[in-house]
């Protein structure tokens, strides 16, 4: 009788055995891809939540004063605006989500208003992220809160400002803070209205150092994007960076830790069982090795059947590990749960090769302290 | 033949050592049917063991055919068990989710030599071809025996060793089972039977009486 045949006579004659099995290896499987994908969507979700925060890079020109930068928040100096071209085509930097920006206060219908130019946001190879920002088509206009109140204005209107001609494409809502008096719009429009064609005064951008540890990641930034546009100077909302990636370590740490925490549970679990069908089975490995058969044979029924165990479970396990991130997600992750909670097929094929491995790395232990067990003690029954 | 060289057995327990063997010389010459007698306890079960080769003596030397049996490898063991000598337990240690027939087949397998063709004639001469399909919890204890006689036999060894073959059968699945083992006798097989009663005496050309692992010929 074949190898395969025994196991899985076996395997039905001790049915609540091998269920067990099954169950420990399923709730393993299934906590893993659980984990996995609420760990990928929470990451997104993290991503997008605190990408909401705003962007934490500037990239002034090298003539701009910080000191009246960091106060009014609009660089007095500008720079060529084929610099966000050269920032956006380099591989292997450390931001994204690049956003060209062209800004002055002026006196416009008598109000203080904030002439904000905004290029569409652009991202470097390979990094493509859905925008952070509105994009404004050219000719149109979004007005701020104040703006819009103070001087009657209405989605649909026509606005001449400085000579160029834009039609309202929105009045935002109230906000508390300084978009309230923006007059936002294309940055073509905007480099018309300032007389500063070609030019932008700042370079918005996130940084992705989140995970690096012990580096300063300003320093860093400074370094990379000087090497690459000397006449500027960089700028980092500390605080903002900091917070984006404590919470993005945070998550990460989490996953990291549970993870291994429930595979070695489900481990021992499986372990256990092994020695309890290896306890059970003692008579029987004596009574093989007395036949004459040799350890490698008698280990095969065990890993065999800690091998089919390590399959089925994988399979149910990603089932339900699956159906338990798409049930509970976006209940979760309400941001992203559309599009970032799916089960991964790579996650199933991660399933597929660990479960069976293991299920017999948990087994091997027992199975080889069983084949080395003295058959004569398990046979004399004096 | 079965030679034993001043073979020892000493195991080690919680309470002390306990001597199972004590420097036990014996010669089972080929053919021969020997009951070794003596109460639990007595080393019987230790002396088929080390016949076997699935206890290594703590003194002493064990040679099956002319083969040192204790010089050869684990590997070399367990395929020379397979080929010269047939196991019957007083438990039976049937495979309980194979049926007779598998269980019987089991044997040849292990042998490498395959023999599973026979296995329908040998279940026929030992009185269980109706039960060949049937799982070890569906026979009386008596069939059980036999199966095992039957597992034993698959691969024609020359010698069998039955440890308490009687011991949970009546007296007629008794004489039923050394009436088998007898037959194997005289067909040219060594058998060696360890048994606490006389069970075996009437089939036995030699009985060994074994007390505190000492043996004394009594036949």
């Amino acid at each position: 009788m074949s190898t395969v045949r025994m196991i899985f006579k076996e395997l039905w004659h001790r049915k609540i055995n091998f269920l067990l099995g099954v169950l420990a290896v399923t709730v393993a499987v299934a906590f893993f891809v659980a984990f996995q994908t609420a760990a990928r969507a929470s990451n997104r979700e993290t991503a997008r939540l605190m990408l909401s925060m705003g962007y934490n890079l500037h990239v002034i020109a090298w003539d701009a004063d910080v000191g009246d930068f960091l106060m009014t928040g609009v660089a007095n100096a500008t720079m060529p605006e084929s610099h966000l071209e050269t920032l956006a085509s380099q591989k292997n930097i450390s931001y994204n989500h690049l956003l060209a920006v062209l800004e002055k206060q002026m006196i416009w219908r008598d109000v203080p208003v904030l002439v904000t130019g905004l290029a569409p946001e652009v991202c470097p190879p390979g990094r493509k992220k859905p925008p952070m920002v509105f994009q404004i088509e050219p000719g149109t206009a979004y007005i701020g809160y104040q703006v819009a109140v103070r001087l009657g204005i209405e989605k649909g209107n026509k606005i001449e400002i400085d000579g160029t001609q834009l039609e309202v494409a929105r009045c935002l809502a109230e906000s508390g803070g300084v978009d309230d008096m923006r007059i936002q719009c294309h940055l073509a429009d905007a480099q018309q209205i300032l007389a500063c064609p070609g030019q932008i005064s700042e370079i918005q951008a996130v940084d992705c150092l989140c995970f690096v540890e012990g580096a300063d990641p300003l320093e860093m930034l400074r370094t990379e994007i000087g090497a690459i546009l000397p006449d500027t100077q960089v700028l980092q909302a500390k605080s903002m960076a900091d917070a984006r990636a404590r919470q993005r370590q945070m998550v990460f740490k989490t996953f990291a830790v549970m993870v291994p925490f429930v595979v070695i549970a489900c481990g021992v679990w499986v372990g256990v069982l092994a020695i309890m069908n290896v306890r059970e089975r003692q008579t029987e490995i004596g009574l093989l090795r007395a036949l004459g058969y040799g350890a490698a044979k008698i280990g095969g029924l065990f890993l065999g059947k800690a091998m089919l165990t390590g399959l089925l479970g994988a399979l149910v396990g990603f089932g339900a590990g699956a159906t338990l991130a798409l049930v509970f997600g976006p209940e979760i992750f309400r941001l992203t749960a559309r599009t970032t909670v799916r089960p991964e097929a790579v996650v199933l094929l991660q399933s597929l090769a660990a479960a069976p491995l293991f299920s017999i790395v948990a087994s091997f232990v027992p199975v080889m302290f069983a084949v080395s067990y003295d058959p004569a003690a398990t046979l004399r029954e004096e | 033949m079965i030679v034993l060289g001043d073979v020892s057995k000493t195991y080690r327990t919680r309470a002390g050592q306990v001597k199972a063997l004590d420097g036990i010389g014996l010669e089972i010459p080929a053919g021969e049917f020997v009951a070794v007698r003596g109460p639990s306890g007595s080393g019987k079960t230790t002396l088929l063991m080390v016949i076997a080769g699935m206890l290594r003596p703590s003194a002493g030397t064990v040679a099956v055919g002319g083969q040192d049996v204790f010089a050869m490898s684990q590997q070399e063991r367990a395929r020379f068990r397979a080929r010269n000598i047939g196991f019957v337990f007083q438990m039976f240690h049937l495979v309980p989710y194979l049926n007779i027939a598998e269980n019987v087949r089991l044997a040849a397998r292990a042998d490498g030599t395959d023999h599973s063709s026979e296995v329908p004639q040998l279940l026929d001469r030992l009185g269980l071809a109706g039960r060949a399909t049937h799982k070890p919890a569906e026979l009386s204890a008596g069939e059980k025996q036999r199966t095992a006689i039957a597992r034993a036999l698959l691969n024609r060894p020359k010698i069998i060793l039955a440890d308490e073959p009687t011991g949970n059968l009546d007296p007629e699945n008794a004489g039923t089972v050394m009436k088998h083992l007898a037959d194997f006798q005289q067909a040219g097989g060594t058998v060696v039977v360890a048994t606490h009663g006389p069970a075996a005496d009437d089939f036995a050309t030699r009985v060994v009486s074994l007390r505190d692992g000492r043996p004394d010929e009594m036949k």
